[in-house]
């Protein structure tokens, strides 16, 4: 086995649980190095070198126009959309396989078998479900599986070969533009993509093991149980479990994805869960939750509108804006947002209802479409008054 | 070699190309047993002894509930869902292995090559697409596959297996009630859920191999495979190409699911096309091509409109108490009850009926635009029924209750 590295991704409100998850992984491997990609900025919020982790900025990797991609999306999709070129990076600095872990995750025994594994194939991949799934709602469940994809980006590995940096090549031109959560177009943010991945490259390994990449959407199958200090899966250890979607202000429920499993539901897992909660808080979820995230904000400390991310990203010519964070000068992507008439213009060529309403804007219709915009155009799309005058 | 029986799923309709394709297998491989699974009724269209394959029916096959599946189904969920059932009929048959060509195939090349791989794994499938796209559009067309499914089901190998069974027992349970399209939900007919099946069964093979299945959605990268003059010696060209979505009377297009490509930028495939207009037209297309579609009516000829599909297969075991859903005549059949009125309003130019509430139902803009259908909007609802609804809908006029004002 060459030199194996781990990482993560997170904006410095989930700091707390990079930290729970990198110290989980060091107690089991602390031979590997474990960083963690800071989507946002520490804005002095934070001392790195004080961390469980060696901190990596979006900087230090290889995206192409920065400031544009750090535009395109929100937070939690920039989180996801900056995974490849995380991986990418790391097996730029020599590393031969580099793991990916999702923040929401705790590693609970030893990787070594799933390490060997990997070394031995460039792409390995974790399914969400393992087998057919039985019961009444098998078959909604595996739909919602279709919807969001077949393998799970809780965890992801690959190792240096010419197919895994074309399989990153190939996922970073993807997700520049296209890491979105729109079901009936096909995309569930970085995930959905990954099903194409068996199809598209060769020595690709699905990783079916019980013990491995734990969830919400497996643990009905799943049967746990405590035995000493470990948990077990059936008979195999327990070593990597995800908490997606557990919100440690509402304990009760396993995840916000799934109203159908109450922590009562999942036995000797709801200790688990408890004790994530407890290593959430002395991480200090409570301070870092509050923590602003750096690129929600124009220069200026005006919030972005998700709609201004959308057109922009659909822009053909984006470029002519420069840095799009950048308020000043006539050039301005705010600028040109700022001209009510543009951003208006825009939102009415989306809306086939206004165009329907309000067919000409400009002349007759001209006083309804401006009440509109006033009445419920603002509200609707949470435009700030800033962008409202004329 | 192990024995090895192919098959292919049609409507009547659809018959010339099932022969096309019976055909051009048989000039590569005469003994191999060729079977077409007829999901329709022959009705004395056409003479099966006559045909150049062994003709099945739904009969044949292990379908539990086969007038339900039949009636809940429209054609294409039907030919769509009916092919692990085939699949399984094979092996059953004592076939060591089994391969599903969709009926608009036509085999250019020997299949040897391919069968070998077929009988050395419990299931193989064909990726649409075998490497990322490049060029403008590439995103686009990647998540259209996404929405259809990573694999094509127009080709599938199986061998009899613990793992290949299985696999055919998960494919016909989730398509008896999910062969349909709904990509928002997840679903395109069979096709979509085979995504799961490298990850729930062992011995899957991904063939990756770009002279099988070449269609519309591969064209612009495997142009270098389409012969322009197939030859059967040639192993480096596509060996059965798959011409899903054609329409031999609009050849300007490739295919209806592709407005991007057309006879006039699609290569050297266009030879390939016209050619297989000629084995259509010659194995009986414009004879066939408006033969009825047994399922699509009741008994007594009134065309079965979609709705009543759907709201059969909603009632579940609340509609076996019908009998054959495609009976008319007779007492307490699904036909009538469709018209019983859902209350007691004296007035018979405002009588709402089973069907007409299954409408309301299933449409939330009319929820919306008639909050109380039985009450205050029920004039508005029946005036929008005899306006819009009808036409919308789809509705034969016998499901018009004969009071409306029309």
């Amino acid at each position: 086995m060459g030199k194996v590295v781990a990482a993560t991704v997170a904006a410095k409100r989930h700091l707390s649980l990079a930290r729970v998850l990198a110290n989980s992984f060091r107690e089991r491997h602390p031979e590997i190095p474990f960083f963690v990609l800071l989507a946002d900025e520490v804005d002095e919020r934070f001392d790195p070198s004080k961390e469980p982790f060696q901190i990596l900025h979006l900087g230090e990797l290889a995206i192409p126009d920065l400031a544009r991609f750090r535009f395109h999306y929100r937070q939690q999709e920039l989180t996801y959309a900056a995974t490849p070129y995380l991986l990418a990076h790391l097996l730029q600095r020599g590393f031969t396989s580099a793991c990916f872990f999702k923040q929401e995750s705790l590693v609970l025994g030893d990787l070594s078998p799933i390490l060997e594994r990997l070394a031995a194939h460039s792409i390995l991949l974790t399914p969400h479900l393992l087998a057919p799934l039985t019961g009444d709602d098998r078959h909604q469940r595996e739909l919602n599986i279709l919807q969001s994809g077949v393998y799970n980006v809780g965890f992801l590995g690959v190792t240096e070969t010419e197919t895994a940096r074309a399989f990153l090549g190939w996922w970073q031109d993807r997700l520049y533009h296209y890491c979105r959560h729109d079901v009936s177009q096909g995309m569930h943010y970085e995930q959905r993509w990954l099903d194409l991945v068996p199809a598209f490259f060769e020595d690709v390994h699905i990783l079916r093991h019980p013990g491995f990449n734990v969830g919400h959407w497996n643990l009905p199958e799943r049967c746990i149980c405590q035995a000493g200090n470990q948990l077990m899966v059936e008979d195999e250890v327990c070593r990597f479990f995800r908490f997606s979607g557990f919100d440690p202000d509402q304990p009760q429920a396993v995840t916000r994805y799934s109203t159908r499993l109450p922590m009562t539901s999942i036995g000797a897992a709801a200790t688990l869960f408890a004790r994530y909660r407890e290593m959430l808080e002395e991480a200090g979820y409570h301070e870092t939750k509050t923590w602003p995230y750096a690129y929600d904000y124009f220069d200026n400390g005006v919030a972005i509108p998700d709609l201004a991310r959308e057109l922009y990203r659909d822009f053909g010519e984006a470029e002519r804006f420069g840095d799009p964070f950048q308020t000043a000068g006539s050039d301005s992507y705010f600028h040109w947002l700022e001209d009510a008439s543009n951003l208006w213009r825009a939102i009415y060529a989306r809306r086939p209802d206004l165009q329907k309403i309000f067919p000409d804007p400009d002349g007759l219709d001209r006083e309804g479409f401006q009440a509109w915009v006033r009445n419920s155009g603002a509200v609707e799309y949470g435009i700030q008054p800033d962008f409202l005058r004329t | 070699m192990e024995t090895l029986a192919v098959g292919t799923i049609v409507a009547k309709n659809y018959l010339p190309f099932a022969r096309v394709l019976a055909e051009s297998f048989r000039r590569h491989h005469p003994d191999i047993p060729l079977f077409v699974v007829l999901a329709d009724e022959v009705d004395g269209y056409f003479d099966p002894t006559a045909e150049s394959f062994s003709m099945l029916t739904l009969c044949d096959l292990a379908i539990p509930q086969l007038e339900r599946f039949c009636f809940q189904n429209s054609r294409q969920q039907l030919i769509t869902a009916a092919k692990p059932y085939l699949l399984s009929y094979l092996l059953d048959q004592g076939f060591a292995s089994a391969v599903f060509l969709d009926a608009d195939i036509l085999i250019l090349g020997n299949l040897d090559p391919l069968f070998a791989v077929v009988q050395r794994h419990a299931i193989v499938l064909t990726p649409h697409l075998l490497a990322p796209l490049k060029g403008s559009g590439r995103e686009a067309r990647e998540l259209n596959i996404l929405l259809s499914g990573t694999y094509n089901g127009g080709f599938l190998g199986v061998s009899d297996t613990p793992s290949s069974r299985s696999f055919l027992a998960w494919w016909q349970d989730r398509l008896y009630e999910h062969c349909r399209h709904a990509v928002e939900r997840g679903m395109h007919y069979d096709q979509h859920w085979l995504d799961l099946v490298p990850v729930y069964f062992s011995d899957v093979h991904i063939l990756r191999d770009p002279t099988y299945n070449v269609a519309y959605w591969s064209l612009p990268e495997r142009n270098a495979q389409v012969p322009e003059n197939p030859s059967p010696a040639d192993t480096q060209s596509c060996r059965f190409f798959h011409f899903s979505g054609f329409d031999p009377e609009q050849p300007p297009a490739v295919s209806r699911y592709s407005p991007r490509l057309t006879m006039g930028n699609v290569g050297p495939a266009v030879s390939l096309f016209d050619h297989y207009v000629t084995l259509l037209g010659v194995a009986g297309y414009y004879v066939t091509k408006n033969w009825p579609y047994a399922y699509g009516y009741f008994d007594n000829g009134v065309t079965i409109p979609r709705i009543a599909r759907q709201l059969y297969q909603a009632l579940g075991h609340a509609a076996e108490h019908f009998g054959n859903p495609h009976r008319a005549g007779g007492t307490g059949s699904y036909f009538d009850w469709l018209n019983e009125p859902i209350d007691s309003c004296p007035d018979p130019a405002l009588m709402l009926t089973q069907l007409w509430r299954a409408i309301y139902e299933q449409r939330p803009d009319l929820q919306v635009a008639f909050p109380d259908p039985q009450g205050a909007n029920r004039r508005d609802f029946v005036e929008w029924a005899v306006n819009f609804g009808v036409k919308e809908m789809g509705v034969p006029g016998s499901f018009v209750p004969s009071g409306w004002e029309t």
